[in-house]
């Protein structure tokens, strides 16, 4: 088999940039804990309600302006529909499924994951700038999906 | 006296595949149409149809459907043109999957159309389709295997006739994309037949979600591969016959489509890289085989380049780039391909940026990700299977394409071009303002962040309309090359190989590749599966929520 | 001038086939790979941008 010498040369540059990738992303994600959601917690689908803390969904100060936000995903909502952050918290989203499966995104943030029956997941967020902000479902879900959210209004 | 470019039995059979490409086609065409212009916020459907029925028609009718077909009708057409025919084994397990195939389909469209089985072509658990949804995919999967393996016999069969011999590169190509299929399309069948259908009888009353979405994105991914291949077989091994030059590298070729098997299965992560449930070490194993996978197509875009260079320096061409005026882009039959292969320069970007890992966060599940596979699939394969089908049906009929059908193609092909810039353009865009896929039409309760981007929408929605007219143009134009073209004689255009041929035999010692890749799908995935059974929260019982 | 080289190539077959290289020059395609790749490494490096600035 003959290799061209620029087809050398471009195999090789090309895959030196996909390992710089990689290796930007892994340090991005392994030393600095950028990690895409990936909650391993259970939970039993059909006792959501029943079980702590999606039993009763909302914010929990855990800090210093630091707080968990439980919520729970239904067909075609999220519990709580309405949600006063104040400014500048670190929020820790941990959300669970009640049915079928669902997004969770806050558009122009990094806020985005899906939501599956059974499991938890898990995101945080810093929010920095006062404002509303919505909560959309971007898994299709349902003949209503496309009303299903929530509104978060900093202050 | 009818001249065909190939073997009669073997051109009914590949016809026969490509007639109902088409129909399908015409069909999701349609409902594409009306989901860029509900979207757009332009019209509203009547009562008894909603968005998502036609969206799972799209989805399933263009992704599955139109491709599968087309694929097939073409690897067996270009089968029986390098190795003189088919056996008549072969053709008759063409025969039979392309009836399962179709049974499949009709069975599976008309569930969906009834309104019991709005789950997208994903049909993600634990939304709970009508049994006869899932039989009907089922049936289009084994149909397939069934051809598949029509094609594997007519290949052994030419290998014992032929020893010492290398196979002609088409059908080396067109084997490989079958066997990528088999391999990737357990994944599925398993999820479908194990898990879906006994639960929606009824038999078993809950599911292990993760479980089936890791079974189908074992299937997801190489499935998009499977889209592309053939594409990859009409740039390396027919192309360069319409443009006058030769094959680039054919151990090259082949190389990188053995590459494509090894990479393309174990990676499926990346579509769930934004689950819970799976570590997000395991996530990134999946990112890293991913990004190999590129390297294949770093290879094609040199060799297609090549190609191209050599051809344009033997008619004259001067300077750096002088080759690039002297190529035929008057002839549609090398003009759709070409665009499509401009396309895939963004659609293969939009691809690495999607698979890398917390980068995902940004663009997962936003319409971003559908202007990026109308970029792949829904351009760069599907103009390269326009550009096919000028050529191919009259070959297969015995006719002609007439000047005036290449001068409309040219017009449909930008036709296309131009409607999927502005339509992917703004999905692209959206996407990155946060704009939800698969979701009607919708302002949030006129929510200040959704105002925003409305206007977008209706642009997307243009789009569409561009793109229909060249969808329904293309289907009256397979029409008229079937039925009404000129009789006469189209050869079937395969090219040679340039250099005398110095490919390495172990590029063709099945067994090997197929280990090999069964080693790298048990490292990528022998765990997670395992893991996902062992330690599975409780399952969940299915509901129709539509 | 590069199909001379091949023509000549093949009326006199030698026992061993040419390299492409001596056959082609491919500057053209060198340079277009690589702009290709510029496309690619700034298109990633602009996303991977824009992930960092709304974290
Ligand atoms: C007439 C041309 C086309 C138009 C107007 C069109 C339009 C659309 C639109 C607007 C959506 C997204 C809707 C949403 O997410 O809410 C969509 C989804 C989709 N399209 Fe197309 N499209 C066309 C051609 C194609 C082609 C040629 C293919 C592939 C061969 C294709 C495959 C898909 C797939 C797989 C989906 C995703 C469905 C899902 O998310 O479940 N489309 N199309
Ligand atoms: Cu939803
Ligand atoms: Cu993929």
């Amino acid at each position: 088999m003959h290799l061209h010498k620029y087809e050398k040369i471009w195999l090789s540059l090309g895959g030196l940039a996909l390992i710089a990738f990689l290796v930007v992303l892994g340090v991005n994600a392994f030393a600095m804990g950028s990690h895409p959601p990936s909650h391993m917690a259970y939970v039993d689908p059909t006792k959501v309600d029943q079980t702590a803390p999606f039993d009763k969904p909302g914010l929990v100060q855990i800090g210093d302006n630091e707080y968990d936000l439980n919520m729970t995903a239904f067909v075609f909502g999220y519990g709580p529909a309405q949600i006063e952050i104040p400014k500048g918290a670190k929020v820790h989203f941990n959300v669970t499924s009640k049915d079928v499966a669902h997004g969770f995104s806050i558009p122009g943030t990094n806020v985005n994951m899906m939501v599956l029956p059974g499991h938890v997941n898990s995101v945080t967020h810093t929010f920095d700038q006062a404002g509303e902000f919505l909560i959309l479902c971007n898994e299709y879900c349902g003949v209503a999906h496309h009303m299903m959210m929530s509104n978060i209004v900093v202050k | 006296m009818i001249h065909r470019g190939i073997e009669h039995r073997a051109a009914d059979l590949s016809l026969a595949y490509v007639l109902v490409a088409y129909l399908a086609f015409g069909v999701a065409a349609l409902a594409g149409l009306l989901q860029g212009l509900v979207r757009g916020g332009m019209i509203e459907l009547p009562e008894f149809i909603t968005y998502y029925d036609i969206l799972t028609a799209h989805g399933v009718l263009m992704g599955l459907v139109f491709t599968t077909f087309f694929i097939i009708g073409f690897l067996f057409s270009g089968m029986a043109k390098t190795m003189g025919g088919l056996t008549p084994t072969g053709t008759k397990l063409g025969w039979i999957g392309w009836a399962m195939m179709f049974f499949g389909t009709a069975m599976g469209t008309a569930t969906i159309l009834t309104g019991e089985a709005a789950v997208l072509y994903t049909f993600y658990a634990p939304m709970k389709a009508t049994p006869w949804f899932y039989i009907g995919a089922a049936l289009l999967i084994i149909g397939s295997w069934v051809a598949g393996f029509g094609m594997i016999h007519s290949y052994r069969h030419w290998r014992k006739n032929n020893e010492g011999k290398l196979s002609p590169l088409f059908a080396f190509m067109a084997i490989s994309t079958m066997v990528l299929w088999l391999i990737a399309t357990l994944g599925v069948a398993a999820e479908v037949v194990l898990q879906l259908i006994p639960w929606s009888f009824g038999w078993t009353d809950k599911i292990n979600v993760v479980l089936s979405r890791m079974l189908f994105w074992f299937f997801g991914h190489p499935l998009v591969y499977f889209w592309l291949m053939p594409a990859y077989v009409a740039w390396y091994a027919v192309l360069p016959k319409i443009i006058g030059g030769k094959v680039f590298s054919d151990s090259l070729a082949r190389l990188a489509f053995v590459l494509l098997i090894l990479f393309s299965i174990p990676v499926g992560f990346h579509h769930q890289l934004m689950d819970p449930g799976i570590s997000s070490a395991w996530k990134y194993v999946h990112v890293v085989l991913t990004l190999a996978v590129v390297l294949p197509s770093l290879m094609t875009a040199f060799s297609m380049f090549a190609v191209f260079e050599n051809r344009g320096r033997a008619m004259g061409a001067k300077g750096l780039f002088g080759w690039f005026a002297k190529l035929p882009w008057k002839d549609v039959r090398f003009f759709a391909p070409m665009l499509g292969m401009l396309f895939f320069i963004p659609a293969g970007i939009g691809g690495i940026i999607n698979a890398s890992n917390q980068m995902n966060q940004v663009v997962h599940n936003t319409i971003w990700v559908t202007g990026h596979f109308h970029l792949t699939v829904g351009t760069s394969v599907t103009l390269t299977f326009f550009g096919i089908t000028y050529w191919l049906i009259p070959t297969l009929t015995g006719r002609e394409m007439s000047k005036r059908i290449n001068a409309l193609g040219i017009i449909q092909t930008l036709t296309w071009a131009i409607g999927m810039l502005i339509m992917s353009g703004s999905m692209h865009f959206m996407g990155l303002l946060g704009v939800p896929r698969r979701t009607a039409f919708t302002t949030y309760l006129d929510h200040v962040q959704a105002l925003k981007w409305i206007s977008y929408q209706k642009l997307m929605a243009i789009g569409g309309v561009f793109l229909f007219i060249a969808a329904a143009l293309m289907v009256g134009i397979v029409l008229y090359l079937w039925l009404f073209a000129k009789k006469g004689v189209t050869e079937y255009p395969i090219a040679e190989n340039e250099t005398i041929s110095s490919t390495p035999r172990l590029l063709e010692r099945w067994p090997v590749w197929v280990t090999i890749s069964l080693c790298l799908i048990l490292i990528a995935y022998g765990y997670p599966i395992y893991d996902v059974i062992q330690n599975a929260p409780p399952g969940s019982p299915g509901v129709k929520t539509w | 001038m590069a199909r001379e080289a091949l023509s000549k190539q093949e009326t006199a077959p030698k026992t061993k086939p040419h390299p492409p290289e001596e056959e082609s020059s491919l500057r053209g395609t060198f340079v277009s790979v690589l702009i290709l790749g510029a496309l690619i490494v700034g298109s990633w490096a602009a996303a991977f941008w824009l992930y960092l600035s709304r974290g």
